[in-house]
């Protein structure tokens, strides 16, 4: 009896974090989310002292919301009892958000990189064809198209032998690809509007 | 150059910047065409006019890209005397990339539920 109620207990344990880790690959997969308090958050955890210590309160926070599956209060799926996993779990994504962000501005910092992503927003091809007209060696494509990937800008499909590289298309990248273009090309304006301000008679 | 914030809500981008020239010269050199064209060439706007002005405080012209996905968006050049020179702020935002760069939101998120009644 004891053993049975015990394994229920593990099993509804497991279904639950199963259920916690389909959300959170669901809504990482969407990479669209933008929950309440990302911005404050963003800015918050710029610093990645407090990003540990933040990431040490959220697993505590899971840590307490699953102790009653544990001592066998409670069963998956009851309703009072996720909130807390909940909001650990929705603050989470909002990290894993913020910290997309950065890797979106940091891959396309690199020119070698933006030149591939435009490439590829011309329409999808493998990586030799991306090749072609670049002078880039194989290793160096695949480093920068890994980096791209890992972003989220870029996205890989195997159709036989070959891989095929596209443009991811969901939302917030290109938003966030038009930020970094931007953010690149008021600088150079201002500084030509400096020159010609310099040229101009009083 | 100074990165005052980047709104995700409103897909902005604000920065703001000294300029060393008085706020009448500045505004010449933003709303006169042929002195906007020597920093900010037309093949970047969606239009060579400005979509609004207020003499010597601020002016709107439409952009898009010229690649693809071309999206189009306005940028507001706003200008005011500070310590002998000028201050341009920048705001320069999305205007049509909403709907389409915006998808439903997920089916299982924790928001609450609207639900349809019958």
């Amino acid at each position: 009896m004891q053993v049975v109620a015990r394994l229920s207990r593990s099993r509804a344990c497991a279904g639950y974090s199963a259920m916690l880790v389909q959300e959170r690959s669901f809504v990482s997969r969407n990479r669209v989310r933008r929950a309440e308090g990302g911005t404050l958050l963003r800015g918050l955890l710029r610093d990645p002292m407090r990003q540990r210590l933040f990431n040490l309160a959220m697993a505590l926070l899971l840590l307490a919301s699953l102790y009653p599956i544990l001592e066998g209060q409670a069963v998956a799926g009851d309703e009072r009892l996720p909130a807390a996993a909940r909001l650990a779990n929705h603050i989470s994504v909002c990290l894993c958000d913020c910290m997309l962000e950065q890797d979106v501005f940091k891959a396309l910092s690199d020119p070698t990189r933006r030149a591939i992503f435009e490439k590829l927003a011309a329409g999808g091809m493998n990586a030799s064809a991306l090749r072609m007209g670049m002078a880039i060696s194989q290793p160096a494509m695949s480093q920068h198209l890994s980096v791209l990937r890992h972003a989220g800008l870029v996205r890989e499909e195997r159709q036989g032998r070959f891989v095929n590289y596209e443009v991811d298309p969901e939302g917030l990248t290109v938003i966030l690809q038009w930020l970094a273009k931007y953010r690149a090309y008021w600088p150079a304006r201002v500084e030509a509007l400096k020159a010609l301000l310099r040229d101009m008679d009083q | 150059m100074n990165e005052i914030e980047t709104d995700e809500q409103a897909r902005a981008l604000v920065l703001e910047y000294q300029l060393d020239a008085l706020p009448e010269k500045v505004w010449r050199a933003l709303s006169i065409p042929a002195f906007r064209e020597r920093w900010l060439p037309e093949q970047a706007l969606a239009e060579a006019e400005a979509l609004s002005a207020v003499p010597g405080e601020e002016v709107r012209y439409r952009l898009r890209e010229d690649s693809p996905p071309f999206l189009e968006s306005v940028v507001i050049f706003q200008i005011r005397p500070n310590a002998g020179g000028t201050e341009l702020r920048i705001v320069h935002r999305l205007v049509d990339a909403g709907a389409k760069a915006r998808p439903a939101s997920a089916a299982n998120s924790n928001r609450p539920a609207l639900m349809r009644a019958a």
